[in-house]
């Protein structure tokens, strides 16, 4: 049985969603892939309705939302332990889990890609008891993607704001790392797009840590348009290893966030979960 | 030897591991895949692939590698199973054991290499002069 989540999110998404639920419900009929459907509201949740897939022993639940949603639905399947398969429908034409998913926000070829079922189990990474697909960032200091605007200055004064700090990391209990650095990122799975290396396979049970060294000005006007695509590995010098438990010893307090939100601070500890996710993926997966 | 730069390349091998100069590593650094050092590790390095040790890297460990080309400086045992190349950069203190080393003009080594004996049935038979 197939059990529909449809999280339309806020304003501008839910003008979106009421706009192509309609197409969205025929073309699920069209692939013989319809199913029971609930709408999420501020008193049904993700968590509650996730909660009611399992217990009416749903197959497959099809988030239809925002990264945010696939990620709530995710943490509570995990958590309980539950064997559903999962798919996702992006009410978001950036999502960064859809691009790495090679799942288009084109309605039709996210419900094509559905109905192919192309399920591959994958690695999750467990901070504090909470599950991520994508990455953690360890400080202040975020790099998304960003418009480098008119010769990179917009983005080359944001960065030249960034303070460097400093951060100590202990790998698999093997070796312990220190540096000072202008970024650091704990990577289970990342949009590879403009990026020079290819790094986060959610399929090989490892973690990818990246640190960008610390920067002198005159290096960050230099490769203004490299930090702007939000790949610390394009910047010449990056360091990069991998493992499947990482220690964030200190600074203490450093504060660890996932998608710009921070969960925990350190010390603390990354790991690869024991449990994997099965999720219905695209063929432009990029993994 | 080709040491790889890009993960790409390795079309489904383990991934590199790069260790930028800023960064200092205590321990035992093992990886399956390439090992790019250019900051200061201490304890032991290990691959069974390649191992690459930039011009301002330092190396206070045992090394064991498949092929290495040290730039840098490495203080310690060196047990490579192919080539080991001593670039004119390099300053190697320490015990070397390989099947092939190349040292550049240039380049520093203190120590001893021991290196394995082609077998009899190895070597190609001189053609005699008519």
């Amino acid at each position: 049985m197939y059990f529909y989540i449809f999280d339309p999110g806020k304003d501008k998404e839910v003008k979106y969603f009421e706009r192509i639920q309609g197409r969205l419900l025929n073309l699920l009929a069209e692939h013989h892939i319809e199913g029971e459907t609930y709408r999420v509201t501020s008193i049904r949740t993700v968590e509650l309705l996730a909660q009611q897939a399992i217990g009416l022993e749903a197959r497959t639940i099809i988030v239809v939302g925002s990264d945010s949603t696939l990620n709530r639905t995710i943490n509570t399947l995990v958590r309980s332990k539950a064997d559903i398969t999962v798919g996702f429908i992006s009410l978001d034409p950036d999502s960064r889990l859809g691009q790495i998913f090679g799942i288009s926000p084109d309605i039709g070829e996210s419900v094509k890609t559905l109905a192919g079922r192309l399920v591959t189990p994958l690695d999750l990474g467990e901070i504090n008891e909470h599950y991520f697909l994508s990455k953690v960032e360890l400080g202040e200091n975020q790099f998304p993607q960003l418009e480098p605007g008119l010769f990179g200055l917009a983005s080359m004064r944001k960065f030249m704001k960034l303070a460097p700090f400093e951060v100590n990391l202990s790998l698999d209990d093997l070796y312990k790392v220190s540096s000072e650095v202008f970024g650091a990122q704990i990577i289970n799975c990342r949009n590879n797009q403009g990026c020079r290396v290819k790094l986060g396979d959610p399929t090989d049970k490892l973690l990818d840590i990246l640190l960008l060294n610390k920067l002198s000005a005159s290096q960050i006007i230099r490769y203004r348009r490299e930090l702007a695509t939000g790949c610390l590995d394009n910047v010449p010098g990056s360091t990069i290893m991998h493992a499947k438990k990482v220690d964030v010893l200190g600074p203490r307090k450093l504060p660890l966030s996932i998608e710009g939100q921070v969960y925990t601070k350190a010390p603390a500890t990354i790991t690869v979960a024991k449990q994997q996710i099965k999720m219905i993926v695209g063929k432009g997966r990029q993994f | 030897m080709g040491i790889m730069t890009k993960r790409e390349e390795y079309d489904g091998s383990a991934p590199e591991t790069v260790v930028g100069a800023s960064v200092k590593i205590e321990g035992d650094l093992a990886s399956e895949g390439d090992i790019r050092v250019e900051g200061f590790v201490t304890g032991k390095v290990k691959t069974t692939k390649n191992l690459y040790v930039g011009p301002q890297a330092r190396i206070e460990a045992d090394v064991d590698a498949g092929n290495a080309v040290i730039a840098g400086n490495v203080k310690g045992e060196i047990k490579i199973k192919d080539n080991l190349l001593i670039q004119e950069t390099g300053k190697v203190a320490g015990n070397i054991s390989c099947a092939r080393l190349s040292i550049t003009e240039g380049a520093r080594f203190m120590g001893s290499c021991t290196m394995a004996m082609p077998e009899a049935g190895d070597t190609e038979p001189i053609p005699e002069e008519e």
